[in-house]
């Protein structure tokens, strides 16, 4: 693993460009090794590479895990601490229109560094909680680092500058898509779960129906729900008044509600079977009612299974809800379709990487609920 | 007064319970037992209307309970069932205190209840503040039993609570049974197939086999005059003509004469103890006191195995 990781560092580092720099934003440019800018530059993010590939071979694994977390930080704030410095450099204020783009030298890198982190700590046996401090205290020096305005001359930088303004309303847009969108499904889904439960004939008609759903293309889906909506808001007017249309949110919502269904019905049923008839039949004899059942008994000990169904879901519907971009649903996915229109690159980058983090946060997020929801149950 | 009036209820082509007729007093300890299949879980069952009879009436306290909402009527029964079936996400106080909080108790009741059910049932206070995984099967059947008494019924269901218990546990819990009952006159229905636990506990006997009432009677009803050649051989390896020993008093067969010297022994000793003391004394004949130590009467082993003349 580590040999594999410092071995394609290495050769991206080599023959990879760090910086593409072109005379414009749609220009294309042309690519910098990151030896030709600066041999110490690349030293500096090749020596933790190297250290990697030595460590490969080191048997006493908890000491090779540790090593690997530093050589991993190292190379992290190599990476960045170059990209920063050099665009800095080759910048100059009588050329505001040059473009300084991040290249495969820097991001294959930094992906490495990603890895190993997650490798060693998976070795370490670190629990969630050590992990999420791990990773804020990794964040925090780029954190600063961004603030201070170090990665400025950087056009990702720019392009972010740029659309600061847009940019919090389309994060807000986008996390608002994926959150109504997934509280309607829980909505659907939890009287599907009890209906497919109470008529076991009824499960494979509700699975295939909704497997069917998961397996049209999310672009296709978007595009069908327009006609029948436009359709439905040209006979009933006073729809639009609450803003459903063809085109929007309102299609966006129904295509992630529609995508969420299945996993969270198969997720619940599988935690309901779960509960052990023995407990349900000792609630029923106690006297409790066929609700609080429902409440006290069956939802939290099939909550483990209902979580683990909607992270699923929800880093799902965070990466679809980018697609919704393109009926007009607003969101992230605004500035990866423009980006891609407009040729920019770094523009597409300033919609996808929080699309990634946002992700990435969520998943971290329903594994620690879930770490709780398990040590209760 | 619980009365099973003509129940019927059949599993598919199974006549689980055939016809049968049942009346128990209040305040009564009634043991079912029967071999495995015969239909105590299901006659249990039909009782806090879990299993709904196909023919026939179950009344309680006089009203019958096909029309009493369901939920109400299982809160004031107390009711064990046999895969104990403790709730894994709730600590074992949380477990104990599931009725009183159905039944929405204010918090100090509740607390206090807790504390008696703990003494009651002999729960170590340290179990509380677990989870009924951490418990072992034997531990979790105790707490099962606390979770049916919590809620003060004046009914309770009990089926086959203690078989998965070790002797010692086992004989400390139905000690508490017997003590809840004599001090609440509680009337308790209690499963199991057990016939020495049936004998040892229950006031009023009921034996089953397939759906029917094979018998039912006192301990020594059943003991002395088994109806049939079923009822003979269940409670046969029980020993019975030994067995009923153990519910007859010294003084009903001592004779009057107070001259002869013998180990003592009190008149309200049971006969069983008095042969397992001559067994051990290596004597035929004891002396007999009462409470006060004064000399009452003689029992020899003859008087054991024949009531003498004229007393
Ligand atoms: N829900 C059910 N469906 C079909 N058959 C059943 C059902 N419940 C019980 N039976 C059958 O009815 C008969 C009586 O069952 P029951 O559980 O009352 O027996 P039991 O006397 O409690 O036995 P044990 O001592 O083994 O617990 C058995 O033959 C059983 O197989
Ligand atoms: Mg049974």
């Amino acid at each position: 693993m580590l040999l594999v990781l410092g071995i394609a560092g290495g050769l991206t580092l080599v023959f990879g460009g760090f910086l593409d720099m072109s005379p414009n934003r749609l220009a294309s440019g042309i690519a910098l090794t990151a030896f030709s800018l600066s041999p110490t530059a690349c030293a500096a993010i090749a020596a933790p590479l190297a250290a990697f590939i030595l460590l490969a071979f080191v048997s006493n694994e908890k000491a090779r895990s540790i090593a690997t977390l530093l050589a991993a930080a190292l190379l992290l704030y190599a990476c960045l601490a170059t990209a920063g410095l050099l665009a800095k450099h080759l910048a100059s204020p009588d050329k505001p229109a040059l473009r300084l783009s991040l290249g495969s030298a820097f991001w294959i890198p930094l992906a490495c560094a990603l890895f190993a982190f997650l490798d060693a700590m998976q070795r370490l046996q670190f629990g969630l909680v050590a992990r999420v401090g791990f990773f804020a205290l990794l964040c925090l020096p780029f954190a600063f680092m961004a603030y201070v305005g170090f990665f400025d001359a950087l056009s990702l930088a720019k392009e972010f500058e740029n659309h600061q303004a847009v940019f919090v309303q389309a994060l807000v847009d986008h996390v608002l898509l994926v959150v109504l969108s997934l509280a309607i499904a829980l909505l659907v889904a939890i009287p599907i779960i009890f209906a497919v439960r109470q008529k076991s004939g009824l499960q494979n008609l509700v699975y295939a129906s909704l497997g069917v759903i998961q397996a049209v293309p999310s672009i296709a889906l978007f595009g069908l729900l327009i006609a029948p909506l436009s359709a439905l808001v040209l006979h009933v007017p006073a729809l639009a008044q609450f803003g459903i249309g063809g085109t929007g949110r309102t299609p966006a919502i129904i295509a992630l509600v529609l995508y969420a269904l299945l996993p969270l019905v198969r997720n619940g049923v599988t935690g309901l079977d779960a509960v052990s008839p023995d407990v349900r039949d000792a609630a029923k004899g106690l006297g409790f009612t066929a609700g609080e059942r429902a409440l006290k008994v069956d939802l939290p000990l099939a909550l483990p299974a209902l979580l683990s169904g909607m992270r699923v879901v929800t880093v799902q519907a965070i990466g679809l809800a980018a697609v919704a971009a393109l009926i007009g649903a607003g969101g992230l996915g605004t500035f990866v379709f423009q980006g891609i229109g407009q040729y920019a690159l770094n523009l597409v980058l300033v919609g996808a990487i929080p699309i990634i983090l946002l992700a990435l946060g969520t998943d971290l997020g329903f594994q620690l609920l879930l770490s709780v929801a398990r040590g209760q149950a | 007064m619980i009365e099973v009036d003509s129940v019927s209820k059949t599993f598919g082509a199974l006549k689980a319970i055939d016809g049968l007729s049942l009346k128990v007093e209040d305040g009564t300890f009634c043991t079912l037992v029967g071999p495995s299949g015969c239909g105590k879980s299901t006659l249990l069952r039909m009782i806090n209307a879990m299993i709904a009879p196909d023919t026939g009436r179950i009344s309680l306290r006089g009203a019958d309970i096909a029309t009493l909402p369901p939920d109400q009527l299982r809160r004031g029964i107390g009711y064990v069932i046999q895969s104990v079936g403790l709730f894994p996400h709730w600590t074992v106080a949380d477990n104990i205190l599931t009725v009183p909080r159905l039944l929405r108790w204010p918090k100090e009741k509740c607390a206090k209840r807790l504390d008696e059910i703990v003494a009651l049932t002999e729960v170590d206070p340290a179990w509380l503040s677990r989870y009924p995984r951490q418990l072992s099967g034997g531990q979790q059947q105790r707490i099962g039993v606390a979770r049916a008494l919590a809620g003060d019924p004046d009914i309770i269901l009990m089926d086959e609570p203690f078989s998965a218990l070790d002797p010692p546990s086992r004989a400390s819990l139905q000690a508490a049974m017997r003590r809840i009952h004599a001090q609440s006159k509680k009337t308790i229905i209690f499963v199991t197939h057990d016939i020495d636990e049936a004998l040892k506990l229950g006031t009023q006997i009921v034996l089953l086999n397939k759906g029917r009432i094979a018998q039912t009677g006192t301990p020594q009803e059943i003991l002395a005059r088994p109806k049939d050649e079923f009822v003979e051989t269940f409670i046969g390896g029980t020993a019975p003509r030994l067995r009923l020993l153990d519910f007859e008093p010294v003084s009903t067969r001592m004779r009057p004469e107070t001259n002869v010297q013998a180990p003592p022994i009190f008149a309200d000793a049971s006969l069983k103890d008095a042969l397992n003391l001559m067994l051990s004394e290596s004597c035929a004949m004891l002396a007999v006191q009462d409470r006060d130590g004064r000399r009452v009467g003689t029992l020899t082993v003859a008087d054991l195995i024949e009531a003498p003349h004229g007393s």
